[in-house]
């Protein structure tokens, strides 16, 4: 995985995506479905709901985990000035590429004391060629 | 269009909703461009400022003795004010029952002692905070922080429970869901429109076009723009002295699974900030060392949605706190409170006037007292000439006006409106309903539709009682209900029983002396209730007030009604909360004829009622803690 988008790192355009046709989740429309060569990686920014108590969870949920992985980055929260505005840190969906083969993982925008009621729940399916 | 630009009349909204689609549809555009601008959700310079460059409040130039008696004993035991002030304002039995007795020769401010703790969930017995509500996915905790604390304020300065919307200030900014946002903007729009109750408009995700009721302007809460409170102890003084505060709060992720005891953010390395956030500051307490706080993420998280923050900690003390005071309710937010000749309107410097109508036979008079010192009654307008009983009078959506109906020598009855400042002119509204009324009318504004229909309930030959409304297309006569009525009184409610509607409840007297209950649910048709009292032989006066209300959700406020018998007031009361019963309280007054009005005020719920004498003057009873009161002899009715 690279800082500045190389070759081997795409943002915000999915590899070989496919569009499920959901609903965009907080005005972005995250893929259900991305493809990557071994050695690539491909980010998104998340819509963050942290104002609302709610946080990102990646959870593995079938195929084969070591063929593609999927991380939440959180970066810094942008700097105040004198008048503060209600303020988000950046969440940042990151797959990597690991080995040829399928992996699907589980995305929930949920809060963490009402584990049952997820704001969003999703499948993300990572294939590697 | 400018919203309150002009008073709105009825005939008017019915001619720009019918030409122009509803009014306020061309608002919103206007509102968002002009006030979400980068520079209001990036950094106003002029707004929240950093707590240690905040201007310094001078508490002792500011305090004075306020509304709210509990407070101004508060002020007085910190030294704040004299005891003469604080007795010209408040009865000395109100003063006592909120503590006097036990205030000694305070020090003067600042050394007068700030409280050790304050919780406004639990002060002098009491709460004053409204229900914990849930922002879900949206980050518009800015709106959530600045309602809570409105709503807290209209509690502590006016007595009176209120549920306003976030959406309304959301939206009418022109924010959506995903969009953060500051206090300066919530305090320009409250400063600039007031704020609206959720029927009115509504909070929602999923960013519905800003269309409120278009007699929005109607049933706002106003009041000035926000206050700033910078550094810790002028933060806890003006809880002490005033009320809530909202703060701003670093979000680290161990804040989402906090659920008792003082939170203090992990240094761990894994513990991540994952935002900023507003929230109010109902109190604090120096045992803790810390500030509790209402947040807006539902009864689910923390302590049924609060939570103490140690002070200091994430930022919660890096800026200066938004404050708010001088809170104005509208005639919404006090629909239920009032009936009969007397409404407490917004008018007057605490915002808090008596304005009580009354009839010779013929003309009406208007009177009106001051919300405060020195409690004279005035003389204003007098208008119409077949004014056959004193009117009831009600406050209005329509720009607050003030309207009144009352029966004609004719067996008609009669509708007026003026402009709820008082300074007239009165408008005639025109001679309506069947043409066998017989008793005094019941009047209100009711939730059905947007301007609210309006409710007539009165007595009709045949001794029957007659349900007459008006709604966009003029006044409909009603179906007739009850039996053996003897006279109807100034008792329609639009009770918070029932939903989305609240059921209209109205109590007759019949022909044996027995007053009876009657009320209609949704399904329109009118039921008999219970009998209570005997030897009644003058029409009653109620209300929906908020005794047995725990907060602005209910449970359900009790009825009270007052009704005339053997020259003196008796007092009944009905307990919605409990069993649902009505009894009798005290029995007061002298040489009383007949009870014509009666409110649950903004003096600490203190009920107020004006009765015709035998004479046939209007006097002024009051009831506060220390029981019922007899006030002056206003004038002739």
């Amino acid at each position: 995985m690279t800082e500045s988008g190389s070759d081997e790192e795409s943002e915000g355009k999915v590899p070989g995506s496919l569009d499920d046709g959901t609903e965009p989740v907080l005005g972005v429309r995250i893929p259900a479905h991305i493809e990557l060569a071994a050695g690539e990686s491909y980010r998104l920014a998340l819509p963050s709901a942290a104002g609302g108590g709610y946080t990102w969870e990646a959870t593995p949920a079938g195929g084969d985990p070591g063929a593609g992985r999927v991380e939440l980055e959180l970066g810094p929260v942008p700097p105040q000035n004198e008048q503060p505005t209600s303020a988000l840190a950046p969440v940042t969906l990151v797959a990597a590429g690991l080995s040829p083969g399928r992996a699907v993982w589980r995305l929930r925008l949920v809060r963490v004391w009402q584990p049952a009621t997820p704001l969003v729940d999703r499948l993300l399916e990572v294939v590697v060629r | 269009m400018t919203p309150q630009a002009q008073p709105l009349t009825f005939g008017q909204l019915r001619a720009a909703i019918a030409k122009e689609g509803l009014p306020w549809q061309a608002v919103p555009e206007a509102r968002a461009n002009q006030r979400v601008t980068p520079r209001t959700l990036g950094g106003d310079p002029k707004g929240l400022p950093l707590a240690d460059k905040a201007p310094k409040i001078d508490f002792r130039a500011i305090v004075d003795v306020g509304t709210n008696p509990f407070l101004a004993v508060r002020r007085l035991e910190r030294g704040f004010i004299t005891v003469d002030k604080i007795q010209e304002r408040f009865p000395r039995m109100a003063l006592l029952r909120a503590g006097l007795a036990e205030v000694t020769e305070a020090e003067k401010p600042p050394e007068g002692g700030t409280a050790a703790s304050v919780d406004w969930r639990n002060r002098w017995s009491r709460n004053w905070i409204t229900t914990v509500r849930d922002q879900d996915g949206c980050n518009a905790c800015w709106a959530f922080a600045g309602v809570a604390l409105i709503e807290a304020m209209v509690k502590i300065e006016d007595a009176i429970w209120t549920r306003l919307s976030e959406g309304d200030i959301h939206r009418g900014i022109g924010a959506k869901c995903a969009n953060l946002g500051n206090l300066t903007s919530v305090s320009n729009f409250f400063s600039t429109n007031g704020v609206c109750d959720p029927a009115c408009f509504p909070w929602a995700t999923n960013d519905p076009p800003y269309t409120p009721t278009p007699d929005r302007s109607g049933r706002t809460v106003r009041g000035p723009a926000f206050t700033w409170v910078g550094g810790v102890q002028a933060a806890k003084d003006w809880i002490d002295l005033y009320g809530p505060l909202i703060t701003w709060f670093d979000v680290y992720n161990d804040f989402f699974g906090y659920s008792s005891g003082v939170y203090q953010r992990s240094t761990s390395p894994s513990n991540s900030e994952v935002g900023g956030h507003f929230m109010l500051v109902v109190g604090y307490s120096d045992a803790l060392g810390a500030w509790l706080v209402k947040n807006s993420w539902g009864t689910g998280w923390g302590m049924a949605g609060f939570g103490w923050i140690k002070y200091g900690d994430s930022s919660i003390d890096q800026y200066s706190k938004a404050a708010l005071c001088n809170v104005n309710p509208d005639p919404w937010s006090k629909r239920r409170l009032h009936n009969g000749a007397l409404y407490e309107s917004g008018n007057g410097a605490l915002n808090r006037n008596l304005e009580v109508m009354s009839s010779n036979g013929s003309r009406v008079q208007h009177w009106w007292r001051e919300g405060g010192p020195p409690w004279t009654w005035g003389v204003a307008k007098s208008f119409a000439t077949d004014a056959a009983v004193c009117p009831t009078l009600t406050g209005t959506t329509f720009n607050r006006n003030m309207e009144l109906v009352y029966l004609t020598p004719d067996a008609r009855l009669h509708h007026w409106w003026g402009p709820g400042d008082g300074s007239g002119p009165w408008n005639d509204g025109g001679v309506f309903g069947p043409t066998d009324c017989e008793g005094i009318p019941g009047f209100v504004q009711s939730d059905y539709n947007a301007p609210g229909n309006f409710e007539v309930v009165v007595k009709v030959a045949g001794g029957r009682l007659r349900h007459i409304w008006r709604d966009g297309a003029g006044w409909h006569n009603g179906p007739k209900f009850g039996a053996n009525i003897f006279l109807s009184g100034r008792t329609l409610v639009q009770s918070d029983f029932g939903s989305p509607h609240g059921h209209l409840e109205v109590v007759a007297v019949l022909n044996n002396g027995a007053m009876q209950h009657f009320w209609r649910k949704e399904t329109l048709t009118w039921k008999a209730g219970a009998l209570f009292g005997t030897g009644i032989f003058t029409p009653p006066v109620m209300i929906q007030g908020q005794y047995g209300m725990v907060n602005e959700a209910g449970p359900h406020g009790n009825f009270e009604l007052c009704v005339a018998a053997d020259g003196k007031v008796q007092h009944w009361w009905r307990n919605n909360s409990g069993d649902g019963h009505w009894r009798q309280g005290p029995i007061f007054g002298r040489e009383v004829a007949m009870v014509v009005g009666m409110c649950e005020s903004q003096w600490d719920m203190n009920l107020e009622v004006i009765v015709r004498r035998l004479d046939h003057k209007l006097q002024h009873y009051w009831r506060d803690g220390a029981g019922w009161h007899e006030g002056p002899v206003i004038g002739p009715a």
